[in-house]
């Protein structure tokens, strides 16, 4: 019970920061996508059930802030991790830098493809009034894969450095 | 073996159950009914989002943040060529804002003017691709309807309301390239157009005749031909006009007199 109230406002936190801080901050700090990334790092440290749970969670609450695009995020973010548990499950089974690299570059580029694509059928369908011509602007996408891929690694490595130090302790 | 196929279809079946669920949700918010949690939740978070809005438009204030304020378009460029010229034409700029500061503070002027307005903070931003929308803790309990503008100090219009909620309300800024505002030139007022933003970086002007005689620091004013929006309030000024021989219409490049990213708190105007 304790853990689960831990999660949720952990939730809870990071899309205020996602909304509230990092989105009005300068580009490239702008791009960084906070709970992708936690829902790779859960993926990749084999916790893939409560990986769902911030898909879900921060999909949701994210889509109060965002305009017309409810509920958009939660089913990128659950359909991603699906792909990146699979994938990580099946060909990326070695846990090395390269496969970190590689599911990050994935998991990006699902998310870019998969919103410019329900933006796109939204607009036609009427429901989002702004047609989404600029998204394919190469220099901001390679803004946000290298923002975000930095964030990815550096976290992964303080949290195997942390684990390190804990195994050397016991 | 047989604990890991179980483990796979349970944690298939819990993928397929969060998909369900998001759909269920998605369609009751369009419905309505999730609305009392999510102005809860909104509620909730609005205070601590107050917070850290304020804190990161300080940070964007800071010069040594500025610096980092860039983007890689190639319109980017141009703006840098600008950069001299702008630096003159913002002194004479800044003093029309200081003589603006001087004679009015941001109440008495809606006040004098009979308009009623609600003071809105910034609580947040939401970013998809260079569009930029704000959010403010105001919604339609606080009488805020679709189209209305959103003003910084000074009579300065800097947007316009895109969508309500109870609680909340989010706000299309006129740098954004999916705004468009009806716009004259002050002194010029016959000469009607719209106003585009341009990615985010500056706002354009265009189908002006060619004769029309416009100069740099030309100052942009609203037309009041939008439900909502009032004669004379400032957009920007004019920092580069493209006239070509051969074109029968000309462009001019505007850039608003404040930095958007610094605005913490604003207003928006309801009637008039």
């Amino acid at each position: 019970m304790k853990k689960n109230i831990i999660q949720i406002l952990s939730i809870i936190f990071v899309v205020i920061a996602q909304v509230s801080i990092i989105q009005p901050l300068f580009p490239p700090i702008r791009y960084l996508n906070l709970p992708l990334i936690i829902i790779l790092l859960l993926i990749i440290r084999g916790n893939y059930q409560l990986s769902l749970y911030w898909a879900f969670g921060s999909g949701i609450f994210l889509g109060i802030f965002e305009y017309h695009r409810f509920g958009m995020d939660a089913l990128i973010f659950i359909a991603i991790a699906i792909l990146i548990n699979f994938l990580y499950n099946n060909l990326f089974t070695n846990a090395s830098m390269v496969s970190l690299i590689l599911l990050g570059i994935i998991a990006q580029s699902a998310y870019i493809i998969s919103h410019w694509l329900l933006i796109a059928l939204l607009f036609y369908a009427k429901i989002y009034p702004f047609a989404y011509s600029s998204y394919f602007r190469f220099s901001m996408i390679f803004q946000e894969m290298a923002i975000n891929l930095f964030f990815l690694i550096a976290w992964h490595m303080l949290f195997n450095i942390k684990r390190n130090k804990m195994q050397e302790k016991f | 073996m047989n604990t890991m196929k179980i483990q796979n279809i349970l944690f298939r079946r819990k993928s397929l159950v969060f998909i369900i669920t998001s759909l269920i949700i998605i369609i009751l918010h369009w419905l309505g009914v999730v609305r009392p949690i999510e102005n809860l939740l909104i509620k909730a978070a609005s205070p601590l989002q107050r917070i850290a809005y304020g804190s990161v438009a300080t940070i964007n204030r800071l010069e040594f943040f500025k610096k980092f304020n860039f983007d890689l378009l190639a319109k980017n460029q141009e703006l840098e060529n600008n950069y001299k010229k702008l630096l003159s034409e913002n002194l004479s700029l800044k003093k029309q804002i200081d003589e603006l500061k001087t004679a009015t503070n941001q109440i008495d002027y809606y006040e004098k003017k009979n308009y009623t307005f609600e003071l809105a903070s910034i609580i947040g931003k939401d970013t998809l691709s260079d569009s930029t929308y704000f959010i403010l803790d105001r919604g339609s309990r606080q009488g805020i309807k679709i189209g209305q503008p959103i003003m910084a100090e000074e009579g300065m219009i800097i947007g316009k309301i895109i969508e309500v909620q109870d609680e909340i309300s989010k706000a299309i800024i006129l740098l954004d390239s999916n705004s468009k505002t009806a716009a004259t030139f002050k002194g010029k007022e016959r000469t009607l157009g719209i106003i585009n933003g341009d990615h985010g970086l500056g706002m354009k002007m265009e189908l002006i005749p060619q004769d029309e005689n416009i100069a740099n620091n030309d100052i942009v004013i609203t037309s009041g031909t939008e439900e909502y929006i009032p004669y004379g309030f400032i957009i920007g000024s004019v920092t580069k006009v493209n006239k070509e021989a051969n074109n029968f219409f000309q462009t001019a490049f505007v850039q608003p007199l404040i930095s958007y990213n610094t605005i913490r708190i604003v207003t928006i105007l309801k009637t008039y």
